[in-house]
């Protein structure tokens, strides 16, 4: 088959593939140390507890660290296959919210590995509302099975895991729920808006009132297009200044939402943001959610 | 675990099929790779390449719709699927296939689809995203009951495709005399369609949207350009299929980068290299006299 | 078996078969509710080289598919070589009315060709390696030597210029074993030196080869010379008879129902001149 047009092709697909092969530059993946708990988070908020709960006796990995990437659409790629194939401990949002993960876990069955679907643990199912950490009823409870969990993986720091699961309950996560606390108490009852559905289990466990529909709320947070008549009520609920504040998400925003925080802040209406993840993706779960709750509490009027 | 190319290639390639998740991806690519290289000729022959991308796509609003009616999503899928093939078959031309009529078909069957995909997701109470990031597979997600769905359509697909693969070249570039000849060739149009609608929702599921579509355009494209022979096309359809996917599975595996990016980019970076080397050899590179 | 032999049987030529090839009784064909014609009776033999002429929507086309098979008619019978017209009768070679190829069609001639041997049978085609392939190869190449299409035929059919594609087209309208070609406008899109070469050839292998040859054509002036019939086609009507009898003003004139003359120009040509033609003498470009 020597003939000018198969030379041609190989000739194409050589050169092609020299070229492509020169940004296969090694992955040096982090290599666990001795001894520690290989622990992969798809997302770097349950990443973050998991990593002050397994303190020095667990090596964690998110992999939804960079704030601009959208976990619902997110395409994994060899080296995030990779991670899940080498971890002990799976950490997954569930609810749908990831659902790329549990096919990555199905294609490399490892024996002993264990998975911690939030969902499953707090009773959320798939098309209720996903964004369970930003519930501190549910984070204590996700806190205490993360413990628990690593314990049963690594029965020799089983007193370490629960003295970090104390420390981390009483004194790490002290100053996010004394800001819970100072905004229920101060502000219970208090008519509030937002953009998406990610603030809906905060304002609960807050007191506050989100007169946000729920449809809105939903459609946003999931990337459709919601109703005309939902939009409207959300433009009255501004204009006519009956919310207190607009809650942001800024890492879900579209031009139209956009331009509703634009109107809420002409209104005088105070825009107090939220993120979907750790922002920066340096900090530690409880100082980005203490530092929004903060931001929130100023923006009631302190 | 730190995993880097070298010039032993032995050694790579056992890198490269460590994990199970790598077997499975190489083991189903190369099916899909096969399946859609064989199918994927004859698209191109015929000029549908717009109609399977419509493939690619109308399958979605039909999950949504199938979930919205508490009936398993593959068979919401499965059905616009079939329904967007025959849709075109019987809404085109009598006998000519690829040309201004069947753009606009198939235009506005997608159109209508994707319009449909909103209303359905609008009743549907569930998560919009769990369902299309359920649907939707990865190759690098791929279980070894994908394996089994995808050997089994395969082996279905080229079984039919070697039965009607003599009539369908005729009616594909002579449908007036193959007309004449007795070939079904209406028939033989909309059962072509539905093969590869077939094709296209079994596998979209196990390996995505992107990659079944690409593989069903880009390789025969490619062997189009270098040989007019079917049965050569053919063959080198399936082999450049291959070759694409086995490449851009293996490089992706050592970056960290999607192996769709690099599959696609390795075909159209071929694509363009034969065009432009015909291009400045001034004639057509053909097959000797 | 292989039709075509280098040099024609001369005692074969001299005592023909008489036998009918197409034959129409009392036929007519509707179509979307309009009579195209009606009531014809029409008799071809062997071996004869029929024209078929007539303005358009007369009908000509619709008469070589109606013998195809490919439209049923709607009253009469039809027969082809004493049996009943049926689609996808390899005794009758077909080259439909067309455009030209898409120049961006990726298959080659020869094997455009071996379509119309086999591309009609379901399946593979069998390895080149197996004998009876090697003789359907050594069947397609037969006829394209006879076509004289040898020097193109490896090439995709879409780069090649007009003429040689209708020789291409001509080849795979005979492999299979044709007796009888049918021809729609296969001069129309040619420019006058191909004209004459395809008609020539179409000539040769009628003759050489006892095929019979059905050509519809809009300008009768290349065939002239080789037809032994002529059919006209015009409001409804089908009429049968010799060139130089059909071919008169008045018996055109009769069949429009208008003003019909036919002029003979000094070196012998036909031209037909009528109100609702334009002048029917083509004179194309090069077509290349």
């Amino acid at each position: 088959m020597k003939t000018k047009s198969t030379l041609v092709g190989l000739f194409s697909v050589v050169s092609v593939l020299a070229v492509l092969s020169v940004s296969a530059c090694g992955l040096g993946a982090g290599s666990s140390g001795s001894g520690k708990v290989e622990v992969v988070a798809a997302e770097n908020f349950w990443g973050s507890i998991a990593a002050q709960v397994g303190g020095d006796r667990a090596h964690v990995t998110s992999v939804i660290v960079n704030p601009d990437t959208d976990p619902h659409d997110y395409e994994p790629t060899p080296a995030d296959a990779k991670l899940f194939a080498g971890a002990k401990y799976v950490i997954v949002n569930g609810a749908g919210y990831d659902a790329w993960v549990p096919k990555l876990l199905a294609a490399n069955p490892v024996s002993g590995r264990v998975v911690l679907t939030i969902s499953d643990l707090i009773g959320v199912k798939e098309g209720d509302n996903p964004h369970m950490w930003y519930s501190p009823t549910y984070v204590a409870r996700v806190v205490d099975k993360i413990a628990a969990d690593l314990a049963a993986i690594d029965s020799g720091d089983a007193l370490y895991f629960d003295q970090q699961r104390s420390a981390y309950q009483t004194t790490g996560l002290k100053a996010y729920h004394d800001t819970i606390n100072a905004i229920k108490t101060k502000y219970k009852g208090t008519p509030v808006g937002a953009t998406e559905s990610i603030f809906s289990y905060m304002a609960a466990d807050t007191g506050l009132n989100l007169i946000t529909p729920g449809d809105y709320l939903k459609a946003i947070s999931e990337g459709t297009d919601p109703s005309p008549s939902d939009k409207a009520t959300v433009l009255k609920q501004i204009s006519g200044k009956m919310i207190k504040v607009f809650v942001f998400n800024t890492q879900n925003s579209t031009p139209d939402v956009k331009s509703l925080v634009d109107g809420a802040k002409a209104q005088g209406i105070p825009t107090p943001r939220v993120t979907e993840t750790l922002s920066p993706a340096t900090v530690t779960f409880q100082d980005w959610q203490t530092n929004q709750l903060k931001e929130l509490l100023a923006a009631l009027g302190g | 675990m730190a995993d880097s190319p070298s010039w032993d290639l032995l050694a790579d390639l056992q890198l490269l099929l460590r994990f199970h998740f790598m077997q499975n991806a190489f083991v189903v690519g190369t099916l899909v790779a096969v399946l859609a290289g064989a199918v994927g000729y004859f698209v191109v022959l015929r000029g549908q390449s717009f109609a399977a991308h419509m493939l690619s796509q109308v399958g979605f609003p039909g999950a949504a719709a199938a979930v919205f009616l508490h009936v398993p999503p593959l068979v919401g899928l499965a059905a616009f699927c079939s329904a967007g093939a025959l849709g075109v078959g019987v809404l085109g031309r009598r006998l000519d296939a690829g040309n201004r009529l069947e753009s606009a078909v198939v235009g506005s069957i997608l159109a209508f689809s994707l319009g449909l995909g909103l209303l359905f997701f609008r009743l549907y109470a569930g998560s919009v995203q769990a369902v299309y990031a359920f649907l939707f597979g990865t190759i690098l997600g791929i279980s070894d009951r994908d394996v089994a769905a995808t050997a089994v359509t395969t082996v279905v697909c080229l079984v039919v495709l070697a039965a009607i693969a003599r009539p369908l070249v005729f009616a594909s570039v002579d449908p007036d005399v193959a007309d004449a000849r007795g070939v079904p060739v209406r028939a033989i149009s909309i059962a072509f369609l539905l093969l590869a609608a077939l094709a296209v929702a079994v596998t979209v599921q196990i390996v995505g949207t992107l990659l079944i579509f690409a593989l069903l355009v880009a390789p025969a494209a490619c062997a189009l350009q270098l040989t007019a022979r079917p049965t050569r096309g053919l063959a080198l359809t399936v082999v450049l299929s291959l070759l694409f996917t086995w490449t851009g599975l293996a490089v992706a595996y050592f970056t960290i980068y999607p192996v769709g990016f690099f599959i696609t980019t390795l075909a159209f970076g071929v694509y363009v290299v034969i065009r432009s080397a015909k291009a400045m050899s001034g004639r057509s590179v053909g097959e000797p006299a | 078996m292989l039709r075509w032999v280098a040099e024609p049987d001369a005692s074969s030529r001299a005592h023909p078969v008489i036998e009918e090839a197409a034959g129409l009784e009392r036929a007519g064909v509707s179509l979307g509710g309009r009579w195209i014609w009606r009531g014809v009776d029409l008799t071809v033999t062997t071996g004869e080289f029929v024209a078929i002429l007539g303005p358009n929507g007369a009908g000509k086309s619709t008469l070589l598919k109606a013998l195809l098979g490919v439209v049923p008619l709607t009253e009469g019978d039809a027969r082809i070589f004493g049996k009943p017209v049926r689609r996808g009768n390899d005794e009758v070679g077909y080259l439909p009315q067309r455009r030209r190829f898409d120049p961006d069609l990726r298959i080659r001639a020869v094997d455009l060709v071996r379509l119309g041997l086999d591309g009609a049978r379901w399946g593979v085609p069998l390895p080149s390696w197996m004998a009876r392939s090697r003789a359907k190869s050594d069947q397609v190449d037969a006829v394209i030597h006879l076509v004289g299409a040898q020097a193109y035929a490896h090439r995709p059919i879409g780069e090649l210029s007009g003429g040689e594609q209708q020789r291409v087209l001509i080849a795979q309208a005979l492999v299979s074993g044709a007796r009888m070609l049918a021809l729609d406008e296969p001069l129309d899109s040619l420019d006058l030196s191909n004209q004459q070469s395809i008609s020539a050839l179409v000539r040769d292998i009628c003759q050489q080869q006892g095929v019979t040859v059905l050509l519809v054509a809009h300008d009768v002036n290349p065939i002239l010379p080789f037809i032994d019939r002529v059919v006209y086609a015009a409001n409804g009507q089908l009429v049968s008879g010799r060139p130089e009898e059909v071919i008169r003003t008045e018996t055109l004139s009769r069949l429009y129902g208008a003003p019909v003359e036919v002029l003979r120009t000094s070196d012998g040509r036909v031209v037909v001149v009528g109100q609702h033609e334009p002048v029917t003498y083509h004179a194309h470009p090069d077509d290349i």
